[in-house]
């Protein structure tokens, strides 16, 4: 026990009481000073130290001063020790075998000299770190699994300074690989010399000699579809003398482009690589390395992307059989739409037509049916056919192509006329098979109005009628409709005919695209006739508009959809898939099962399988605890134990960039930290008994006594006779 | 009294040819601000034939007159062609623009062929009202209508008042076009049954009247595919052609 002596003021010195004082005092004393100036030195001192003294006592007075007797105690300062315990510190080293957590807690186990000479000198504290900061008993030390892929060592380094008085934390201790996932290495030395605290860094050293590493990926994420888009990362080597590097990129199981590098060792290089997405929507990309002989850590030869693959042009077909208003109009509504890059083959003459001139003299252009059909057809996003009759122009095997185009994704559209009727719907040909209606009946040649086919008014083809200056009621009429025996069963009718519900507009999904009969010519009347009543002619091209974007698959277009909440998990966290099952009228769908798979998207194994109802996967559903990879969820309608639709969509589960990119522990950083703050850095095989800091102490104050001498009879006679003295030698001295 | 009921008759014609037949296109003359009686209705005709000899589009031979009233907006393409004074009403021309603007293309041809007659005046006296300050312009030469079928170097007609055709531009394509070198007149068939022509064609004689059939096609042609011969699928071809 020690004790200490002051003097304590323990009055009312407000704030301004000691300013008053104070300015008080220092007036008193400027002016006495002025008042004594004809005085010889002497005698001025004389006088001035009295009334010094007599200012003093007039403070002590008003302070209430006291003498203050305190006893207090001496403890140790703290000493923080920090372990690292991220997943990275699971990484295990090619020579002891032990992961670096172990050889940490080997440390403290097997180095009694430091664990003693820590405990004579300081009280340690215990935290672990990883993505977040918490207290650590080390009885339960050597229980930790490094699973948290995140280490944020400056929050570390921040909760613990912030949890001591800078005079009761003598070090920080950090057991770390120093692989931050936070940023922490570009602000390491400006932010270790304003720490305060000296902190020791203890690095459990690397767990590979040979290692192939991609890092660094910058991906904007969004890419246009048909448009080059280009990653870059880097790609660093150890351990052999060159290597030849063979870099591929993938979206799922394509490949898409191979590249092999030649890299020395310790060398970083930045690639650069280039493709064009063929398709929008999300998928997700790989870039890859193998893992080569020796290499014993792999989790850094891949990096993962999802990109988003926007439609930015519509790649549209349209062929017409012959000039109309439906052609005229449809021309203009195309090429008036940014986003629709249009081509189109129109039969302007047949070989019936004579037109009086050598070819040379015409504008005209042979029919490419083979650039058409047998080559450019699958690079369109949607193929429209205007009243056409495919026989005089195309081989009848070349039709299977726009099946073929149907089948993988593309949009197609047939649009009536005569020559429609007069082809009776492709029958016969191996187009029929995409076409949603069976011919039948004769067609009608006289006025009729539309509307939306009974339940079909949410589906998105019918977007456009929903506005709200559109009167459905009063829409133009039209002059001719096909006619149609009946509908398959795989589309549905949109729009009929107002009085007699006949099928106009029909549309279904097929494979994986999307048609749409038109069974009508005079559509082009929702344009201009609306302009009659003084109505925007807007209709008619804000109805393709849509009808594009419903054809060719747009995001939100279809009636059957699943998506990941978002395009990455982190491990550990639930990932949340969103679906909407509607019907093919787009209503929502209550009845029916699902089946949700979600594969490995490398190795196509199944990691997880779900069955639900429909209502219930509508609801959104969550699949727990995936391990770090890329996935593809597959979303299947289950009716009488089919398969019914499939919709894919992938994800990838990844912990922080940074904490499995490299097997080698990130030792320059350690060392920066260290000497910024005025410690040191170490390897944990180096000899350390002792770290170069002094024991500090912390005093406990145990007890207080006080005794007040303001109110002491002495204190007051010394007034009296200072008072007294003061004026006998003025008056002595001649002074007023 | 004769020129009123013959106007009643053109409007009821007009509301019934509302209905088409399918992809048959049909063709209507306005009857507005004084036009419409007395036009080339020969010359159409013959020309409509020439165009389905020639051509894959298919045009009802009969011709209608349709008054400028919410009825002309069933109607994409409309004629004007008259040999007097035309004067449209505060209304026509209201509606006129808005047929224009909403897609309508009108072809005037002027059967006088002489450039500053009474209805050449008229014409671009009463256009302008429509788009005002906006006036006719030549149609060069270059452009798609010279190439929307044949491969057409020079403008032709009955006369050759104009060198060139004039036009208006709405949105992008040209709404109204205008001759003023007769072309119906050039096409025109006599009536007297010995299948030879109404009228002479100078000075170029029958050569100058098959390039004014040619220049009719390719004006038909245009309204019905617009700049369709400017798609970059043909510019190879045409270039070709056009350089030998």
């Amino acid at each position: 026990m020690f004790e200490q002596t002051g003097l304590s003021l323990d009055g009312y010195m407000e704030l301004w009481r000691i300013i008053a004082i104070v300015t008080g005092g220092t007036i008193y004393i400027f002016f006495s000073y002025r008042g004594l100036r004809l005085l010889k030195v002497g005698r001025i001192s004389v006088l001035f130290f009295l009334r010094t003294v007599l200012l003093l006592i007039m403070i002590l007075l008003i302070g209430e001063a006291a003498i203050k007797v305190q006893s207090y105690s001496k403890e140790k300062a703290k000493i923080a020790i920090l372990v690292d315990s991220s997943k990275s510190m699971g990484m295990r080293s090619s020579d002891s075998g032990r992961t670096r957590l172990e050889a940490v807690m080997d440390f403290f186990k097997g180095n009694s000299e430091f664990m003693q000479w820590m405990g004579n000198n300081f009280l340690p504290e215990y935290y672990r770190v990883d993505s977040e900061t918490k207290e650590l008993s080390l009885d339960n030390a050597s229980g930790i699994v490094p699973l948290v892929s995140g280490t944020d060592l400056k929050g570390a380094l921040d909760y613990v300074r912030a949890r001591h008085s800078p005079e009761d934390l003598s070090a920080v201790v950090l057991f770390s690989d120093g692989l931050d996932t936070e940023g922490m290495k570009e602000t390491v030395s400006s932010y270790g010399m304003k720490y305060g605290v000296p902190v020791f860094t203890i690095s459990p050293g690397s767990s590979a000699k040979k290692d192939v590493a991609l890092l660094d990926l910058k991906s904007s994420g969004f890419a246009i579809v048909g448009e080059n888009y280009h990653v870059e990362f880097d790609i660093t080597m150890n351990g052999w003398k060159t290597l030849n590097v063979t870099v591929s990129l993938r979206n799922e199981s394509t490949a898409l482009l191979t590249r092999t590098v030649k890299i020395k060792d310790g060398e970083t290089q930045r690639l650069k690589f280039e493709f064009n997405p063929q398709k929008g929507g999300k998928a997700v990309y790989t870039i890859e390395v193998p893992v080569y002989d020796g290499e014993e850590f792999s989790e850094n030869n891949r990096l993962t992307f999802v990109l988003t693959s926007i439609v930015n042009t519509l790649r549209v077909m349209l062929l017409s059989g012959k000039p109309s208003w439906e052609l005229r109009f449809l021309r203009e509504a195309m090429k008036s739409n940014p986003w629709v890059d249009l081509v189109n083959f129109n039969i302007l003459r047949t070989t019936v037509d004579f037109v009086n001139v050598p070819e040379r003299e015409l504008s005209l252009i042979p029919f490419p049916a083979d650039e058409i059909f047998q080559k450019g057809l699958d690079s369109f996003d949607v193929f429209i056919i205007l009243n056409f009759e495919t026989e005089q122009f195309v081989p009848s095997s070349y039709l299977g192509k726009v099946v073929d185009f149907v089948k993988n994704g593309g949009g197609f559209a047939i649009i009536g006329g005569s020559l429609l009727s007069r082809s009776r719907y492709y029958a016969g040909t191996p187009m029929e098979e995409v076409v949603p209606v069976f011919p039948g009946g004769g067609d009608y040649k006289g006025e009729f109005g539309i509307k939306p086919a009974p339940g079909a008014f949410l589906h998105p083809l019918l977007a456009p009628f929903r506005e709200e200056d559109i009167h459905l009621e009063n829409l133009p009429k039209m002059d001719f409709l096909n006619a149609a025996s009946s509908i398959k069963k795989w589309a549905v009718p949109v729009i009929v005919s107002s009085a007699d519900n006949k099928p106009v507009i029909v549309a279904g999904s097929y494979g994986k695209g999307r048609i749409m009969t038109v069974l009508s010519d005079s559509l082009w009347r929702l344009g201009i006739n609306m302009a009659a009543d003084g109505r925007d002619p807007k209709l008619f091209n804000s109805f393709w508009r849509n009808a594009l974007n419903w054809l060719s698959g747009a995001r939100g277009m279809d009636n059957f959809i699943v998506e990941p909440e978002s395009d990455e998990f982190m491990p550990g966290n639930p990932v949340r898939l969103r679906l909407n099952v509607l019907d093919r009228l787009y209503r929502p769908v209550k009845n029916g099962e699902m089946k949700i798979i979600i594969k490995d998207a490398v190795n196509e194994k199944i990691m997880k399988e779900k069955i639900l109802s429909v209502e219930e996967a509508n609801n959104g559903v969550i699949i727990e605890s995936l391990p770090e990879g890329t996935y593809r969820v597959a979303a299947e309608i289950i009716k009488n134990g089919r398969t019914e639709e499939t919709r894919t969509a992938g994800f990838i589960v990844r912990g922080k960039a940074g904490e499995m990119d490299s097997p080698f522990s990130d030792e320059e950083f350690l060392k920066n930290l260290a000497e910024s703050t005025g410690g040191s850095f170490y390897r944990i095989q180096d000899k350390i008994n002792r770290l170069p800091v002094k024991p500090g102490f912390i005093k406990k104050i145990t007890g207080e006594k006080k005794k007040r001498i303001w109110n002491h009879r002495l204190f007051y006679f010394s007034t009296i006779i200072i008072l007294s003295a003061e004026w006998f030698l003025r008056r002595r001295w001649r002074l007023g | 009294m004769k020129k009123k009921s013959i106007v009643i008759f053109a409007v009821i014609i007009a509301f019934s040819g509302a209905v088409h037949s399918m992809d048959i296109i049909s063709w209507a003359k306005i009857s507005a601000g004084g036009a419409g009686t007395d036009s080339r209705d020969a010359g159409i005709k013959s020309l409509i034939v020439e165009i389905m000899k020639r051509t894959n589009i298919d045009i009802d031979p009969e011709i209608r007159l349709v008054q400028v009233n919410p009825a002309l907006f069933s109607f994409p393409f409309v004629t004007l062609s008259y040999n007097s004074d035309l004067r449209f009403t505060a209304l026509e021309i209201k509606i006129l623009r808005d047929y224009l603007l909403a897609g309508g293309t009108i072809f005037i041809d002027n059967p006088g062929g002489v450039r500053g007659n009474v209805f050449d005046l008229a014409v671009r006296r009463e256009f302008n009202k429509i788009f005002s300050g906006v006036s006719f312009e030549a149609i060069p030469i270059s452009d798609v209508i010279y190439k929307s079928f044949y491969l057409i170097k020079f403008v032709s007609g009955r006369v050759i008042a104009q060198p060139y055709l004039d036009g208006i531009r709405v949105g992008g394509r040209y709404a109204v076009i205008y001759s003023l070198n007769d072309i119906f007149g050039a096409c025109a068939k006599s009536s007297d049954g010995g299948g030879g022509w109404e009228f002479d064609v100078v000075p170029g004689g029958e050569g100058q009247r098959e390039h004014a059939i040619r220049l009719a096609v390719n004006i038909i042609m245009y309204v019905l595919t617009l700049d369709y011969k400017e798609d970059m699928v043909h510019k190879p071809f045409i270039l070709r052609r056009e350089s030998k």
